[in-house]
């Protein structure tokens, strides 16, 4: 984590760094965006990371092991969505929500959570 | 972007509907039936922890990687199941002999058992408790200064080719990380001390950087690898220990000392590069004599470059006064012997015997040396 965070540390500030100094470059950024959230998605859906994660979450393989493993895993998925978003807006790009496909999966997934009674 | 990839997942129902199912708590556990082997690493040495050596094993392991690697383009953790349509990663050095050296797994455990912190471990305030007289002060930073050009193509070789290595060669890979991040240390460390005691930066060197471009651009790695890594770190380690000797201060002794371990594996990875190269394609070492033959000339820049020959004169002599210089003189005409010397021994270790007897360094450092 401590790793990773540093990874994200500099990716925002770079990410902001080229939005205050290259406005221009605004709509490239959503452009690349839209296909590599594509990929961010990609990650998510993989069933090799899911029910690994599923079953370590809820700490096996039995009902009730499986039914704790989708709840945390489904907090874990909209949460990563959630602080994708909040990053974006930190770093100057608010009105990316507005036009971005994973940001629709994100509330959907949402609400479905909610009607299942999975809070974030 | 350079690559899509081969759907937009947001959009296609067999992703959606199959991550659904497992959302929904049907999992497939297809991955449970991975044909692959099950083994427990253990450490051998406790002391020494879980190494990539303990892991040796089986399909895990990297003795038995093949000399062409085939089959592997994709970014899969060498030993995985391969299924579906995994993507070609375009790397250009698939042969084992390109790249690899008997001695890879063991230097990346040890270059981060001895893991060393340029802002902490060097006693900093040294300098400025014992400050040094101006010229001894003046020949450090440009000593530092010639040296930080030198990290830098120290840092950028294994960059410039890591990604176009074979995933299968993951401890080869892991172990040039490492030494970028050694370079990156030593350029910070050689920075801080130059700009630490006052005079701030020197002046760059030409006939260095020249040659170090020619060095850093050859077009195939085993010929990189034996310019980078074996005459430069060769020749680096060589300064590190004649500064050391001549330290005006502790803290560069200990700047020098951490410098020589962190050449000392480089090195010890050169040598074994080439040794490997050669055992595995006998039929290359004229190739590589040839090579030498034509970029060798680029030690001779290193070596001559004023920018480093005065400072290291200036601080062997212990100053300016002409018994000091006479006396430096002296000291940095060993050095330069020594360089040479060291470098076709390397080459010869490695198995290129031959080659002292045809290269034309020698003559030239004798011309050098003897006005010394």
């Amino acid at each position: 984590m401590q790793d990773e965070a540093r990874h994200v540390g500099y990716g925002m500030q770079h990410f902001k760094y080229v939005l205050e100094h290259f406005p221009e470059k605004r709509e490239v950024l959503h452009a690349h965006l839209d296909e590599a959230e594509n990929i961010s998605f990609a990650g998510a859906a993989a069933t090799e990371l899911t029910e690994s994660f599923i079953i370590l979450a809820g700490g096996g393989l039995k009902k009730e092991n499986i039914e704790q493993g989708v709840r945390v895993t489904t907090q874990f998925n909209l949460k990563q969505m959630q602080e994708h978003f909040e990053r974006l807006e930190k770093c100057g790009m608010p009105e990316r929500k507005e036009r971005s496909k994973l940001y629709k999966m994100y509330e959907m997934g949402r609400a479905a959570a909610e009607n299942a009674g999975i809070k974030l | 972007m350079a690559f899509y990839a081969d759907k937009d997942y947001t959009v296609d129902e067999t992703v959606l509907a199959a991550a659904q199912k497992v959302m929904e708590g049907h999992l497939g556990l297809h991955w449970y039936e991975a044909k692959t082997e099950r083994i427990a690493g253990r450490a051998s040495d406790p002391r020494r922890g879980l190494t990539y050596q303990d892991l040796d094993v089986g399909s895990y392991g990297y003795t038995n990687i093949p000399e062409d690697v085939r089959t592997s383009q994709s970014m899969v953790s060498r030993g995985s199941e391969k299924v579906g349509k995994l993507p070609d990663m375009g790397y250009v050095v698939n042969r084992k002999s390109d790249v690899w050296s008997d001695n890879v797994a063991e230097l990346y455990e040890e270059d981060k058992a001895r893991r060393w912190v340029p802002a902490t471990d060097i006693p900093w305030n040294e300098l400025h408790a014992h400050p040094l007289a101006p010229e001894l002060e003046m020949a450090c930073a440009q000593l530092y200064t010639f040296l930080q050009e030198c990290q830098i193509v120290s840092m950028d070789f294994p960059s410039k080719w890591v990604a176009l290595i074979n995933q299968d060669f993951l401890e080869q890979k892991s172990w040039m990380c490492a030494q970028m991040l050694d370079a990156s240390r030593l350029f910070e460390v050689f920075r801080k001390r130059a700009l630490y005691g006052g005079a701030g930066l020197g002046r760059a060197s030409v006939t260095a950087e020249q040659g170090l471009k020619e060095w850093l651009w050859a077009d195939q790695f085993p010929q990189g690898s034996v310019s980078i890594n074996l005459s430069l770190a060769g020749f680096l380690l060589v300064v590190y220990r004649q500064v050391a000797a001549f330290a005006p201060t502790r803290v560069d002794r200990a700047i020098m000392r951490y410098a020589m371990q962190d050449a000392g594996r480089q090195t010890a990875y050169g040598l074994g590069q080439l040794r490997y190269h050669l055992k595995h394609r006998p039929l290359e070492a004229s190739a590589m004599e040839g090579y030498l033959d034509h970029t060798e000339h680029a030690l001779l820049g290193l070596i001559g470059s004023p920018e480093l020959l005065e400072p290291m004169i200036i601080i062997c002599g212990g100053g300016l006064e002409k018994a000091q210089v006479d006396k430096g003189r002296i000291a940095t005409g060993k050095f330069i012997r020594l360089v040479v010397r060291e470098y076709l021994e390397q080459i010869a270790a490695a198995g290129l015997a031959g080659h002292a007897g045809r290269s034309r360094i020698p003559a030239m450092i004798d011309r050098i040396s003897a006005s010394a």
